[in-house]
């Protein structure tokens, strides 16, 4: 082996090692993702798309009156509460 | 040089998913992010190590360099540059790097594209992705590395080359489809496993994973009718499916990954079916890597062949790890597990659906109980019994059957009870559909199970009808929209559910053609240039036999008009049979190969396959196979494949 290639691979190595270890070495200790906007906005559109699912169901008659008030209510209930927390969290 | 880099990137990414696992642990203790930083960056390293380690293969396959045992056993000199990048996985330590490489490229995207979401979640799922890629390490690395220098005590001047029956453009897209889809499947189930452990199960969650489970699941479908189509093209036994153990090591994941993504929309619905879809899913996962161990162990072959390979043991260590882990999380997170709600009637959608799952699980069961049954009786009774084509066929028939009857079934039903006027209301046209193509049928003299299969491919396709034109009046009603525009918007609006529909209709369509089987027919003959021979309303005219030398073999081919008995020309059809490595002068390493040529319509395929030639006399040996409506198979694969990625096309925020 030449030692090009030696110097190669321990560049490899180094610089991996390096990338690794950075935000070790950092003095930031803080996490950013204890609370997450994104899973929260996330939850809403899926909710959200939930209730359009559920109005049309209604509408084709997959769904009878009582379980289409009691779902709807629920899920609106759900929205309501993510919207509270997006605002806290904002 | 580069097969040492090729190794050291593997023996590097090896330790750093130690780091990684190490490092994700730590955050979780300490929850000091910058451990989570550390371990993702770990997790991104090994994956791009992985990555390199492949390409560094590719490269030696390109350069054909016969110092590796692995360039030298799977190509040679002559094998064309495609086939050179196809040999990639076409054996035992490159098909494992393989693995590991798609496993990488999964990771990459999760990794960047999760780092800052699914808080609770994203440690655990790195940690499975890291674990899994550490699996296969530990198998590149140890067991069956690609990068080994060849046994041979002399210089490899070339190599053995590629099997002919994989140099097919077909088989070269077939392996990464199924790896795609096998591999795949790797994500929902970290996913899962992440969510037991965090106790993380809502319905959210499933939802979230669905995009995935879909992802892997189309490729799964995708590489599964390749590999049919495949078989069906090159193999010249005039059929598709064989129900080899390879082909169920494929279905069996299909089938419980089909169940899952019907069994989650009752939780995302319904909140029920939680502990089932767990199972489901680390059960699916089970399946990809039991599947592998099938394929590459050699244990179906002979319980001996797995005894002395060093591969065999370490995949059944890994599953056997797997069950363990998988079944304690679930007994331990089963009073979370419990359903919100109870299934209140036998005839809600509900009850659809779990029907549906359970002819599923029982489907996977057969196939799972036909596959390995020959490996226990030899290991058991030291006799392999083998368990063939008919066995899985009279099984799983009916079964399947049950099956389409239900697809029909489902959308019928209304969400928690389907009232007596409903019921008449819903199943009067599909049923009455059924009932008409039945007597049709019956009229026609059909008494086999096409029999039953036409009538309910025709119930199936007419409650499949009803449910988009009730969505369609719907919309039309409701948003004043044309009936064209209804339909355009309403898959749009709902590409999840009427994308499940046209996949639907694709299962419906392939049904058609699976049910053609019940009619094929087949000959075989020698014919003398200029003779003509009859079968199955058709003649058969030998014109010539030419012969053609190719850069990798030689070629005969029969040129072969088929007169119908208007006496008008049909077609003319070219099949070849081939020699490969035809200048070798150990005759042993010659290989003889037959390709096919088939005339395909809609309602039967002419199969012809050139078995063999005698060209001082000018004789043909030929067997001619007619094989109705397979055309419907592939078609219905394409409806499928269309109605998945409707499904999966991303919905715009805006709606």
């Amino acid at each position: 082996m030449n030692l090009i290639f030696i110097l190669t691979v321990m560049a490899l190595f180094i610089g991996l090692t390096w990338y690794i270890i950075t935000p070790l070495l950092s003095g930031n200790m803080n996490s950013p993702i204890t609370v997450n906007k994104h899973d929260l906005n996330r939850k809403k559109t899926l909710l959200l798309r939930q209730i359009k699912e559920l109005d049309m169901d209604h509408h084709i008659g997959n769904i009878s009156d009582e379980d289409y008030a009691i779902n709807r209510r629920l899920l609106k209930r759900e929205i309501s509460e993510i919207i509270s927390e997006i605002k806290n969290v904002s | 040089m580069t097969p040492v880099l090729g190794s050291i990137s593997l023996s590097l990414a090896l330790g750093i998913s130690a780091v990684s696992i190490l490092l994700f642990s730590l955050f979780l203790k300490s929850e000091d992010y910058r451990f989570y930083l550390a371990g993702w960056r770990a997790a991104l390293s090994v994956s791009v190590l992985s990555i390199l380690a492949t390409f560094f293969l590719l490269n030696e396959l390109l350069i054909s360099n016969f110092d590796i045992k692995y360039v030298a056993h799977y190509t040679s000199l002559e094998t064309p540059t495609f086939y050179k990048i196809t040999a990639l996985w076409a054996g035992q330590s490159g098909s494992l790097l393989f693995w590991l490489f798609i496993l990488s490229v999964y990771s990459l995207i999760v990794l960047a594209q999760y780092k800052n979401s699914f808080t609770k979640l994203m440690p655990w799922v790195s940690i499975v992705l890291v674990a899994v890629q550490s699996f296969f390490l530990i198998l590149v690395n140890f067991v069956e590395n690609p990068f080994s220098p060849t046994d041979a005590d002399f210089v490899v001047v070339n190599g053995n080359g590629l099997n002919p029956l994989l140099q097919n453009l077909t088989m070269a897209i077939h392996p990464p489809t199924l790896y795609l889809g096998y591999v795949g499947f790797t994500v929902p189930f970290a996913f899962a496993i992440a969510a037991l452990v965090t106790k993380d199960t809502g319905s959210l969650w499933v939802r979230s994973i669905r995009r995935w489970t879909l992802i892997a699941w189309l490729f799964q479908s995708g590489g599964i009718i390749l590999g049919g189509w495949w078989a069906y093209q090159e193999l010249g036994w005039g059929g598709y499916w064989a129900w080899d153990p390879v082909e169920n090591a494929s279905f069996m994941p299909w089938l419980t990954g089909t169940a899952f993504l019907h069994s989650i929309i009752i939780q995302e619905k319904k909140g029920m079916l939680k502990t089932w879809n767990m199972i489901l899913i680390l059960l699916t996962f089970t399946l990809c890597i039991f599947g592998t161990f099938l394929t590459r162990s050699g244990v179906m072959s002979s319980v001996h062949s797995f005894a002395v390979s060093n591969l065999g043991p370490v995949f059944l260590g890994f599953i056997a790890i797997l069950l363990v882990v998988c079944t304690f999380l679930i007994i331990i997170r089963f009073p979370i597990l419990k359903s919100e709600k109870q299934i209140e009637s036998f005839t809600s959608r509900e009850s659809g659906f779990l029907f549906n799952n359970v002819i599923f699980c029982v489907i996977c069961f057969a196939v799972f109980w036909g596959t390995i049954f020959p490996v226990l009786s030899e290991a058991i009774r030291g006799e392999k019994i083998t368990v063939g084509a008919p066995f899985f066929n009279q099984v799983n028939v009916p079964i399947g059957l049950m099956l389409l009857f239900l697809t029909g079934v489902g959308p019928l039903l209304v969400w928690r009870r389907t009232s007596k006027e409903a019921f008449i209301k819903n199943f009067t046209i599909p049923v009455l559909t059924g009932l008409v193509i039945f007597v049709f049928c019956f009229s026609i003299g059909l008494r086999n199970a096409t029999l039953i299969s036409f009538p309910l491919c025709g119930f199936v396709t007419m409650a499949i009808l009803i449910e988009f034109q009730r969505g369609i009046k719907s919309r039309v009603t409701r948003f004043n929209e044309s009936f064209l525009g209804a339909l355009k918007m309403l898959i749009s609006k709902n590409r999840s559910r009427y994308g499940g529909y046209i996949v639907h209709l694709g299962i419906m369509f392939m049904f058609i053609g699976f049910s053609g089987n019940a009619f094929d027919s087949e000959t075989e003959f020698a014919i003398k240039t200029g003779e003509t021979k009859e079968f199955g309303g058709y003649n058969f005219e030998l014109v010539n036999i030419q012969t053609i030398e190719r850069p990798n073999h030689i070629a005969w081919i029969a040129g072969l008009n088929v007169w119908n008995f208007h006496h008008e020309l049909v077609t003319t059809l070219f099949p070849e049979k081939r020699v490969y490595f035809y200048k070798d002068p150990n005759p042993d390493k010659r290989q003889p190969h037959s390709e096919l040529d088939i005339y395909s319509t809609l309602n039967k395929d002419i199969y012809s396959i050139f078995s063999g030639v005698d060209m001082e006399q000018q004789i043909a040996y030929l067997k001619i196979m007619i094989n109705p409506l397979v055309w419907w198979v592939w078609f219905g694969g394409y409806v499928l494949i269309f109605g998945t990625m409707i499904s999966l096309w991303p919905a715009k925020d805006s709606e």
